[in-house]
């Protein structure tokens, strides 16, 4: 009885000082390549624990994120309506296309800085970023496939199990690995490296209007769209009426409470230049239809938000400085970045319509 | 006490009770009395005739009541699996569940729905992989029942009826724990082999706590009043028989 509880002690030990020894480096391994926090930002919400960036998971992403397979008929990509050169979101679309002209019911926003996010759509519907992607897969008016299609799909492809090999260290493909090969490129996509940034490290400085429009951004606009992510990602009402068409309710539709009624996130004005249109249906053509809005075209409810009650007052010269100030936003590097353009083509950040601000 | 010895007597204490435990436990689908037949026509409280062509749910969290009685004289509580199973009452193997029901058990608990964490940390797997399509993908959360037919009552395309109950999330948490009585002859030596049959009565969808009206109310997909109503009335879909 002794002698068996000494070896029990032994196998115990030597199992548990194995757990201590560092596992020699194995050759086809992910090459772990951690997310940089820029200087000054608060700490990510997203539990990189749960799936570690690599290279291979973040290249998987990247292909995943541009296959049209993706969708029912092959013509659409995530890509398609989240445009590198309008920082992801859908250049000058109000609305999105998707599968057999139809159309979206809201405006696809700009895609970066997922990583601070904690819950995603205009209406806060999706809680975590490996499950974002599902929704315009399968949506009807979007890429329209099932996810079982996907994956069968991605199974029999040529390519794709073995980059998920790369990825994730086995050639297994399954919803949970789609969501997190794309979270992977998808949290890479960090715009911080905008005029404003550099001011704020002090490698750059402002020029005049936008010095004075900083100042009226701090005064008028900053408790909603807060540095330095510029949103605080709540929700609110702005005053803006419900849309006859599509009848979004926004918040409301997920928390079935009437306090939420026409709430919806505060989108960041990080590139916001390159943005447009604006709202979270697309209705404000320019910078300068939101700016009109915010003055005068407000239509202030029960619930619109306790700052706007007396709509936001907005004299000419300060929406000019503002302007000038917003300008300092976009990140030019970002738009530029070949890491996130398409496989084997190079980005071009000219974009293909004149900018309407 | 050693170590070594502790583990020798949760063994010998582990097989015991291996040896001991009893029921196998299946799911056995009815409307009202009868067994449930997809292609039968029944009627519902409110007096619309009906037919139910899909009916899952999701169960997890199971547990035992048992009645020897411990030091301080409380019934001791026995984890049976911490594993989520989706009951689909189309699929006979989905209706027999993987564990057993040990012996001397008063009560048998489990809970309806899928838990939080499992609404809230991204993708899952297995059963809970939204590829088996109990899963809303335009806002996060399980789908955690889904019943599907049709009525000449519903003023819907098809005269389809379709009831996807969810939500995760106070005030609307359509997950509910269900406790049922085991009869007294339970584990006994006679009926030791005898499956636990659970009688899923699918009449109770429109009456349990609430009267649901197919005409009224065809469609649930969301969280909300709807929900948590038949999320009330599938609380009550189940009772024990023994065979």
């Amino acid at each position: 009885m002794k002698k068996a509880g000494i070896i029990l002690f032994l196998v115990v030990f030597v199992l548990s000082a194995l757990g201590f020894m560092e596992q020699p480096e194995r050759k086809g391994l992910p090459k772990q390549q951690p997310l940089i926090v820029p200087k000054g930002w608060p700490k990510p919400l997203y539990d990189f624990s749960k799936n570690p960036l690599t290279a291979e998971g973040i290249e998987l992403g990247r292909q995943l994120f541009y296959e049209q397979q993706l969708s029912r008929d092959g013509s659409i990509s995530c890509g398609t309506c989240h445009q590198q050169f309008g920082a992801f979101n859908n250049y000058d679309h109000p609305l999105s296309h998707g599968l057999d002209n139809s159309l979206t019911t809201r405006n696809a926003p700009g895609l970066f800085n997922l990583a601070w996010q904690k819950s995603f759509m205009w209406d806060g519907g999706i809680n975590h970023l490996d499950l974002q992607p599902l929704a315009p897969l399968t949506a009807h008016n979007e890429m329209g496939e099932s996810i079982e299609n996907i994956i069968s799909k991605l199974k029999k492809s040529k390519t794709y199990p073995r980059l998920f090999k790369a990825a994730f260290g086995d050639p297994t493909i399954n919803t949970q690995r789609l969501g997190k090969a794309l979270s992977q490129f998808l949290l890479t996509m960090v715009s911080s490296n905008s005029k404003y940034d550099r001011v704020m490290q002090g490698a750059d400085s402002f020029n005049l209007p936008e010095k004075l429009g900083y100042a009226i951004f701090k005064s008028k606009c900053s408790s909603c769209h807060t540095e330095p992510l510029f949103t605080d990602f709540s929700y609110r009402n702005t005053g803006m009426p419900l849309e006859p068409f599509l009848q979004d309710m926004g918040r409301m539709t997920i928390t079935q409470d009437p306090a939420d009624s026409l709430k919806f996130k505060v989108p960041s004005l990080r590139n916001v230049m390159v943005t447009f249109p604006y709202g979270h249906d697309g209705r404000f053509f320019s910078l300068s239809n939101v700016f009109e809005h915010y003055r005068n075209n407000m239509q202030v409810m029960g619930n619109t938000d306790a700052l706007l009650k007396n709509k936001l007052p907005l004299s000419n010269y300060e929406i000019g400085q503002l302007k000038a100030f917003l300008q300092t936003l976009t990140d030019s590097a970002f738009l530029r970045n070949p890491r996130f353009a398409a496989p084997g083509t190079s980005p071009s950040a000219t974009q293909p319509l004149d900018l309407h601000n | 006490m050693p170590a070594y010895k502790a583990i020798f007597l949760f063994g010998v204490l582990f097989t015991a009770m291996a040896v001991k435990a009893q029921h196998s436990i299946e799911f056995n689908p009815l409307y009202g009395t009868a067994i449930w037949n997809p292609d039968s026509s029944y009627t519902n409280f409110a007096g619309e005739s009906l037919q139910i062509n899909k009916c899952l749910f999701y169960t997890s969290g199971w547990k035992a009541i048992i009645n020897h009685q411990n030091k301080k004289g409380q019934t001791d509580t026995v984890i049976l699996s911490n594993a989520h199973y989706l009951i689909d009452l189309s699929e006979p193997k989905s209706l027999k569940l993987p564990f057993t029901v040990p012996a001397h058990a008063t009560q048998l608990i489990f809970t309806l729905g899928v838990d939080s964490i499992k609404n809230t940390t991204g993708i899952q797997t297995g059963v809970l992989d939204p590829a088996r399509g109990m899963f809303w993908t335009w806002r996060t959360g399980y789908i955690m029942a889904r019943m599907q037919g049709t009525s000449p009552s519903a003023n819907t395309a098809g005269k389809r009826f379709s009831y996807d109950v969810g939500g995760f999330e106070s005030p609307y948490n359509a997950v509910r724990t269900i406790a049922l009585n085991l009869p007294e002859t339970a584990g006994s030596d006679n009926h030791a082999k005898n499956p636990l049959y659970i009688q899923t009565d699918l009449s109770k969808w429109f009456q349990g706590k609430h009267t649901i009206s197919i005409a009224q109310t065809p469609n649930c997909h969301n969280a909300g009043k709807l929900a948590m109503q038949l999320a009330d009335n599938y609380q009550q879909l189940f009772q024990i028989l023994l065979h």
